[in-house]
């Protein structure tokens, strides 16, 4: 199969090297040197997602895992990683780029006392690269002149719609035009990696403008894996109670379910105190780790067998 | 729990595709179109880039295909469920057989028994007779929204009924009529009258800033921006003022036996909510709350409400709104809720299940939001009092207790919310 118009507009595209994956392999074996395990879904899909140069969407609980791959990302292409961190009511001025206008002022009434200066020359002047603030959108395509970069457009949903059809703009032409300047393109497509937690729906026509990937929580294997990769020193068989215990914790009516980084903290938190064991006080000691809100706390403790069950649970599977 | 395991991978690695080569792309294509017509959105780019993705992958694998029609096709987790549904009747139906209440489980199942025996056989490439064959069946998969001439024909008839009717003002006669004695007929006026009550309602301060003469807070970049005019001079002073922003409504819904007089017109009101604001959630409940919001957002009422029933199993069945109620907690609350939602729970209070747990439900649900409302369309009736167990129990914690049977309640209600 070869297609030839291969943009979603129908206009034709200038193949350009970006990607510096030959292969899906590639992929997932560059991200596990880096000490992060992915699946096939997610090497794959992220593949077609520097082959496409499309950006890429992904959705998943908080703690799975998303902004890591972002950094990860950049690491293993070598490539610098340029973050927006969404919040409501974030703005182009503070997304895109914006004049300082402090120093433009200055720079005016320093003017003011000179003979020779003409108006067109402090305008030329003012409105020049030194007095633009390059917010992270610019500086992901001005740095992404010479090596695509990977911009990590974190946590959407916390913006509002506004930005969310603003974004829209920007990420189908990867162009963003300064009234003062003149429009400024990106000779290669950064790479871009959005993340949401699904605190609100993001608006259809952006999230088919990109490849959707929900990031679950990893499997028992690859999680024990995820914690022997980050937490070298610890036994495998308390990196498999760990998973285990978590694995039952997900399972349970929690307000809000523990990812993968309450796994690490607590693999690490265990490592500390020197346990080569779950047992009951372990857990009941270092339960901060894991539960984020009194009532998962309470409601732990309150089970059924409580504590005692869950961590007999999470040790005898191992000895068998 | 909210997560929909993806069945597909793992269990399918070993079986290949059929046809690979010619008629592959024909299939790929024809499978698009029975996504696009289960009501998700796919336009002609996302196939073009879902074959600059097969390109670049190995067709023969159906993991390969699936994963990259998925990541392209699909825009959230909530059609996920369907899309896999549809893969696996679309690729992996081998009797042609499309039956109409072949529900994603029955499938599923099917297809697991498949898995394990004849995973050798998957690769026989000879067969592509009997593959087109199959192609064209595939083109009219009989999904269970397929016909909806039944549908169509009846607002038509009500129609004509409409004339008898004699009255000056339509929707003043409509306005107080109870709802449970409402014509199909009238339905369209009602939305109608929904529509123009919706600006309305609901406005909250958004943090942003928008140019304002007359307030109070200055906008030192437009000010110092200006004056770039006049020479650096600041001159006039520019001010801004915080915007008004459409608050997030969230409609818990019941659709339990109780409420069926009323059911008729609650889902034409949750359709037309939920077309006129485009951030509303909707959920309905009986016995097991289900996320109605992506079925309503089907462009056809019919269609809508059609895969709506579908998807809820016990429509008109017993209620519980305790469990309901912490199921939505529990999967939704955390995420969808701040403290500028608007909860509104329409039920009548009917309740068979644990009061303790919808009281303790009720109390998470009121700490989690803005306002909590309650909408009982029994209230409209002469006599009622709320002293039925479960009416009894929620109450305390609704920051409003309203009627909602007809109109003219629905528009104090409106005004309500505008208030808040």
């Amino acid at each position: 199969m070869n297609l030839t118009t291969n943009s979603t507009k129908g206009i034709k595209r200038k193949k350009k090297k970006t990607s510096n994956f030959p292969n899906v392999q590639s992929v997932e074996h560059s991200l596990k040197k880096l000490d992060y395990i992915a699946d096939k879904t997610l090497s794959t899909t992220l593949f077609l997602s520097s082959q496409l140069q499309k950006p890429l969407f992904l959705e998943g609980e908080a703690g799975v895992g998303k902004t890591e791959l972002a950094k990860v990302l950049a690491a293993s292409l070598d490539t610098e990683l340029i973050r927006l961190q969404c919040y409501e009511g974030l703005d182009s001025n503070s997304a895109l780029y914006e004049w300082n206008y402090a120093k433009q002022l200055l720079h005016i009434k320093m003017e003011e006392g000179q003979e020779n200066s003409s108006s067109q020359k402090v305008e030329r002047d003012i409105f020049s690269q030194d007095y633009l603030i390059e917010r992270p959108l610019l500086r992901a395509l001005i740095k992404s002149k010479e090596k695509p970069v990977v911009l990590l457009i974190d946590e959407i949903d916390r913006s509002d719609e506004e930005f969310e059809a603003f974004l829209l703009e920007i990420l189908s032409d990867f162009q963003i035009t300064i009234p003062e300047m003149g429009t400024i393109k990106a000779e290669n497509k950064p790479l871009v990696i959005l993340t949401s937690n699904r605190t609100r729906e993001i608006h259809d026509a952006l999230k088919r403008r990109c490849l959707y990937l929900w990031v679950d929580y990893p499997s028992f294997d690859k999680e024990v894996e995820i914690i022997s990769t980050k937490v070298p020193e610890i036994s495998t068989s308390l990196a498999e109670q760990i998973t285990r215990f978590m694995g039952q914790a997900r399972q349970m009516d929690f307000y809000k379910r523990p990812g993968v980084a309450e796994t690490l903290d607590w693999a690490q938190a265990l490592l500390a105190l020197e346990k080569t064991q779950l047992d009951e006080i372990a857990v009941t000691e270092t339960i901060g780790c894991i539960l984020k809100y009194q009532d998962d706390i309470k409601r732990i403790n309150e089970e059924e067998g409580g504590l005692e069950r869950m961590v007999s649970l999470s040790q005898s599977s191992s000895d068998s | 729990m909210p997560v929909i395991k993806p069945v597909i991978t793992g269990s399918l690695k070993k079986r290949r595709i059929r046809i690979p080569g010619k008629g592959f792309r024909g299939e790929v294509v024809g499978f698009c179109r029975v996504l696009r017509r289960s009501g998700m959105k796919i336009t002609s780019g996302h196939i073009i880039d879902l074959f600059r993705s097969l390109d670049n992958l190995d067709i023969t694998s159906i993991e390969d295909v699936y994963i990259a029609s998925k990541s392209n096709l699909i825009a959230s987790q909530d059609e996920s469920a369907i899309f896999e549904a549809i893969f696996r009747q679309y690729w992996f139906d081998e009797k042609g057989n499309s039956n109409s209440d072949a529900e994603s489980a029955e499938v599923d199942s099917q297809f697991e028994d498949e898995g394990e025996g004849d995973s050798g056989e998957g690769s026989s490439q000879g067969e592509e007779g009997d593959a087109e064959a199959e192609g064209q069946s595939n083109e009219n998969p009989g999904l269970p929204q397929e016909d909806d001439s039944e549908e169509g024909g009846e607002p038509g008839e009500a129609g004509e009924e409409d004339d008898g009717i004699a009255s000056y003002s339509p929707s003043e006669t409509l306005s107080n009529k109870d709802f449970s004695s409402l014509e199909i007929n009238q339905i369209a006026q009602l939305r109608r009258l929904i529509a123009q009550l919706i600006p309305k309602l609901a406005t909250k301060i958004s943090r942003r800033r928008k140019p304002d003469m007359r307030a109070s807070e200055v906008d030192m970049r437009r000010s110092v921006k200006k004056s770039v005019r006049t020479g650096g001079e600041v001159l006039q002073l520019y001010r801004k003022k915080r915007k008004v922003q459409k608050t997030q409504i969230i409609l818990i819904c019941d659709v339990s036996g109780s409420m069926d007089s009323y059911s008729q017109f609650l889902i034409q009101f949750l359709y037309s909510l939920q077309s006129e604001i485009k951030s509303l959630r909707t959920f309905v409940f009986s016995t097991r709350l289900s996320d109605a919001t992506p079925y309503l957002r089907h462009k056809d009422v019919n269609q809508a409400l059609k895969r709506l029933a579908l998807e809820v199993h016990d429509w008109s069945g017993g209620t519980q709104i305790g469990n309901c109620l912490k199921t939505f907690n529990f999967e939704y609350g955390r995420t969808i809720l701040n403290s500028r939602t608007i909860a509104i729970i329409i039920s009548d209070g009917w309740d068979r299940g644990d009061t303790d747990l919808l009281s303790e439900e009720m109390d998470r649900l009121r700490k989690k939001c803005h306002k909590l409302i309650w909408l009982n369309p029994l209230l409209g009736s002469p006599g009622y009092r709320p002293i039925d167990r479960g009416m009894r129990t929620a109450l305390p914690y609704c920051d409003e207790f309203m009627s909602a049977h007809n109109l003219d309640s629905l528009i104090v209600m409106t005004n309500k919310i505008a208030q808040i």
